[in-house]
């Protein structure tokens, strides 16, 4: 009976210990021949490659979008492919698309008529696919299944082959403004103008490959996108007085070009500041004027998984050379007069920053050319160019927030290059892969582009607010990019967070570093998953980081470490003249019970005072004399000691028992800050594996050698911890938000201290 | 105009979907036992709120524009205020805006003093603010009482939340 008593305590406790440090096997797929156990592509990783020839129009008058496109398409793959599944995008906007049926509604939605407009709202948008054939013309035979498109192949195409061919369709551009998307059109009502985003814009082949098969979820809004790698030769038809920025290099800038556009592009291309290929007196031309002849710009690109352009007659451009190892990049902006005076003075130089930071921390920016394309709200990248918000007033003004909000998209977009751009995730399945990686070395430069400059996401204590309390509504990192809860805290915060625990905490920045770009060397150029990323971390840098990926990517849990208890001891040094002093002094100075005091005065003489008779050998002894048997003994105590033993005994450290229980539930290092009283402090950094037993509460002894005053657990605000109120003995309370407005309410701003400053210089 | 400026932010809440989401606000709470009042403050994305306000027809760009202008921040508290409240034995309790800030993080924290008020053992808070105009928005209180933090969600399904205190509480 005994022994199943003692089973069953134990079970429970074994089980926790299981689930917070058990190793991932049961949660990762099997290592293979296409993805090793190491996290690198395995001896028979494939991928299938897409090559696109594109020509495309786009009518200013009417905003519609014709192309047409030969697809050759190359199975890498061991198997034989029936069918070929191809992306459509735009058909998000079809009138009955998923993305507006599933829309959740409520009467109380609709308030008023705008409400009932808005869900009355039409717009003609979508593929209208006209043809698919062969190259030679014969139609093939294809079914459109909402945002995917099957081809039906006549014959398979077996394992090493390829396939040519055509596509031809049009649409009506979507106005950005009106309809939202991450592409579109913007006009400009004073000068009538259009400025065209365009991405998502062509039938796009599927990912095939050896985790997914056809990587064909439906497009619903939210999960990006994944495409295979291929090389692009695209021919862009547009008003003649259009500048145009694409992925890729141009090619024809002889005929495109005018000759002095052509001599500051050749200027721009090695300096070391932005040179103005269009000035905006320039650009402010072309808007009055309104050519309506086209011309063609062709531009190519080579390795790249999607194309995407921008056009307008409104567009200012700017460009400066950046050189990664040697290699020479064009950082470029595309952007109207409405973006001035803030793009003209950051834009370029904020792509040239962000490929030397991310070159720093992924892999070398392989890619010929970087822009960023000013877009009013939004922030969308593609490979190449990106689409960025950030617009100041009409009257030239901008708030900080603008500007930051500028600086921060244009490096997050920029900095999509290298994921998934390059290092080629899945979207559509992860989000976190793709932002939290690029949110976490986004962070990374911000700090290296401004000191303290105020990062919204990637320190620790940032994402407190979101993990703290209730773990109802939220999602694990670890969810499909549709059915994440708090999408931007949970796929860009908390990712970018925990590679900064990791970095910061867990492994150091040297580990960490040199794991983290082993990964990105391993996957530039293809399509890592979850388990590439989790096991490479971990192969480069022999830590074992299973219960960090269970904690922070396979569950809710939080950070709440509470500083329970301390308790305060001190060595028996056996020496008499030592412990009986020290006994006479607790025994002076502990508390007294009010009666033996008063009774001090109170009663003049007690019997035995009056009558010393009365005392016996036990009245009369002085308990804290130090006599010869006292001697004697401790002198037979220190001769059984070594000389080490002796010398650990005169050092007369202090022992402290520390209690800290785990009530967020989340697995975490304790970082331990003891101060002294000369004031002095030191750290103490205990392993996460202290909780690797499974309980909640642990203890831990510290032995020191200065008295300690207080004690601070996570001082340097790097765990997450979400309640700071249970962190200090003894007992230190955060402020709140609301009082440390008012603690700053009380003194002057830092203009009136100037003010102050300049009267007394007076 | 402003009409067509509510539709256009309305839509764009509904289909966009951008590489910036953050439809989060937190609020922090406190009963401050000396003054009996609640303490409290609202952290909310600056452009969130600024086109929320638009949309409610409160003539206001830059929320950093207004620092000084007390019958503008009067609007502000009005249309936040219908996106958070306080119940107390059935009577809602009333708080004055005494101020806010712009981070430069893009967040921008408002700060609220109450009314004087006798706080009982349940109070019924609603969080909706913002809900309404971006179906993704989910908030978080953290209500502070005898030095411990109590936090709770609200979201599309569960804009009302019961908080129970328990005066023996440490």
């Amino acid at each position: 009976m005994k022994i199943v008593y003692t089973l069953l305590a134990l079970m429970p406790l074994t089980l926790v210990a299981q689930s917070k440090f058990a190793q991932l096997d049961q949660e990762l797929p099997t290592p293979n021949e296409y993805r090793n156990a190491a996290g690198a592509p395995g001896h028979h990783y494939y991928q299938q490659k897409a090559d696109y020839k594109i020509n495309v129009s786009i009518n200013d008058e009417n905003q519609v979008l014709k192309g047409d496109e030969i697809i050759t398409y190359t199975n890498n793959s061991p198997d034989q492919l029936d069918y070929l599944w191809l992306q459509l995008d735009q058909n998000i906007y079809s009138e009955n698309s998923d993305n507006k049926m599933i829309d959740i509604e409520k009467m109380e939605d609709f308030k008023n008529i705008g409400d009932v407009k808005k869900k009355l709202f039409y717009y003609d948008g979508g593929f209208k696919i006209d043809e698919i054939t062969t190259v030679s013309g014969q139609k093939m035979k294809y079914f459109i299944n909402k945002t995917m498109m099957r081809i039906d192949l006549a014959k398979p195409l077996k394992s090493k082959e390829s396939i040519s061919f055509k596509v031809k369709w049009w649409y009506n551009v979507n106005d950005r403004m009106a309809v939202g998307g991450r592409s579109g059109y913007e006009y400009f009502e004073k000068d009538k103008n259009y400025l065209y985003t365009i991405a998502q814009w062509f039938p796009r082949m599927c990912v095939y490959n050896d985790v997914t098969g056809w990587q064909n979820k439906q497009f619903l809004g939210r999960g990006e996108f994944t495409l295979p790698f291929g090389d692009y030769e695209v021919n862009i038809t547009v008003p003649i007085d259009h500048i145009v920025g694409a992925t890729g290099e141009l090619q024809n800038a002889t005929q495109i070009l005018s000759a002095k556009q052509r001599e500051r592009f050749t200027k721009a291309a090695t300096a070391n500041e932005p040179v103005l290929i269009v000035t905006q007196d320039e650009a402010i031309e072309a808007e009055s004027k309104k050519e309506t002849k086209t011309k063609t710009w062709t531009f190519k690109a080579t390795n790249v998984r999607d194309f995407a352009f921008a056009t307008s007659r409104k567009f200012i451009w700017d460009a400066q050379g950046v050189e990664i190892n040697g290699k020479k990049i064009l950082a470029m902006s595309y952007y109207p007069k409405e973006g001035n005076p803030l793009w003209e003075k950051y834009s370029t130089k904020l792509v040239a920053h962000t490929l030397k930071t991310y070159s720093k921390h992924t892999v070398d920016y392989p890619y010929p050319v970087a822009i960023s394309v000013h877009a009013k709200w939004i922030g969308m990248e593609y490979p190449m160019i990106c689409f960025n918000g950030g617009r100041p007033e009409e009257d030239g003004t901008y708030s900080e927030d603008t500007k930051y909000g500028m600086w921060g998209v244009i490096i997050h977009e920029v900095g999509h290059n290298f994921f998934p751009m390059i290092i080629n995730s899945d979207e559509r399945q992860w989000s976190w892969m793709d932002e939290g990686l690029n949110t976490f070395v986004q962070y990374l430069t911000e700090q290296e582009w401004e000191r303290g400059y105020p990062s919204r996401r990637g320190p620790a204590y940032l994402i407190a607010d979101y993990m703290r309390g209730d773990k109802k509504g939220l999602s694990p990192i670890m969810t499909n990019s549709e059915s994440i809860l708090q999408f931007g805290n949970n796929a860009y915060g908390k990712p970018a967070t925990a590679l900064n625990i990791l970095r910061e905490t867990i492994m150091g920045r040297e580990l960490f570093d040199y794991a983290f770009k082993t990964y990105c060397e391993r996957w530039k150029f293809k399509h890592p998953t979850p388990a590439d990323f989790f096991r490479t971390m971990e192969d480069a840098s022999a830590v074992d980081l299973d219960w960090f990926w269970r904690g922070w990517f396979y569950s809710t849990d939080n950070v709440d470490v509470s500083l329970e208890k301390v308790r305060y001891f001190q060595l028996n040094t056996n020496n008499p003249e030592i412990e009986k002093q020290a006994l006479k002094e607790k025994d002076v100075s502990k508390d007294q019970f009010i009666g033996d005091t008063r009774n001090k005065t109170l009663i003049e003489k007690t019997a035995n005072e009056n009558d010393p008779t009365l005392d016996d050998f036990y009245k009369k002894r002085n308990i804290y004399e130090v006599d010869a048997l006292d001697r004697l003994e401790y002198d037979k105590f220190k001769n059984k000691l070594t000389p080490d033993e002796s010398k650990l005994l005169a050092e007369n450290n202090h022992f402290y028992e520390l209690t800290f229980k785990n009530i967020g539930g989340l697995v975490t290092p304790l970082i331990v800050r003891f101060t002294y009283s000369d004031n002095t402090t030191e750290v103490v950094r205990i392993p996460a594996e202290i909780w690797v037993q499974g309980q909640d509460v642990v203890s831990k002894v510290f032995i020191l050698k200065k008295e300690v005053v207080s004690v601070r657990v996570d001082p340097f605000l790097e765990t997450a911890d979400t309640d700071l109120n249970n962190n200090s003995w003894p007992i230190e309370i955060e402020p709140t938000r609301y009082q440390l407005f008012q603690q700053n309410k009380l003194n002057e701003n830092p203009m009136q201290r100037q003010k102050r400053l300049e009267e007394i210089k007076k | 105009m402003r009409f067509l400026s509510a539709l256009v932010l309305l839509l764009s809440s509904i289909h966009i979907s951008l590489a910036h989401e953050y439809y989060f606000a937190f609020a922090e709470a406190q009963y401050n036992h000396s003054t009996k009042r609640i303490e409290l403050s609202l952290s909310v994305s600056t452009h969130d709120i600024e086109h929320y306000l638009q949309d409610r027809g409160v003539k206001v760009k830059e929320l950093e524009d207004f620092q000084s202008d007390t019958l503008m921040q009067k609007e502000f508290s009005i249309e936040l205020l219908k996106g958070i409240s306080f119940s107390i034995n059935n009577s809602v309790v009333d708080y004055k805006l005494i101020g806010y800030q712009v981070n430069k993080n893009g967040l921008t924290d408002f700060f609220f003093q109450s009314e004087v008020i006798e706080l009982s053992n349940e109070i019924k808070v609603r969080f909706d603010l913002l809900m309404n105009q971006y179906k993704e928005q989910q908030n978080k209180l953290t209500f502070i009482y005898n030095l411990k933090k109590h936090t709770y969600p609200f979201t599309q399904i569960n804009k009302e939340q019961i908080i129970h205190l328990d005066s023996n509480e440490e």
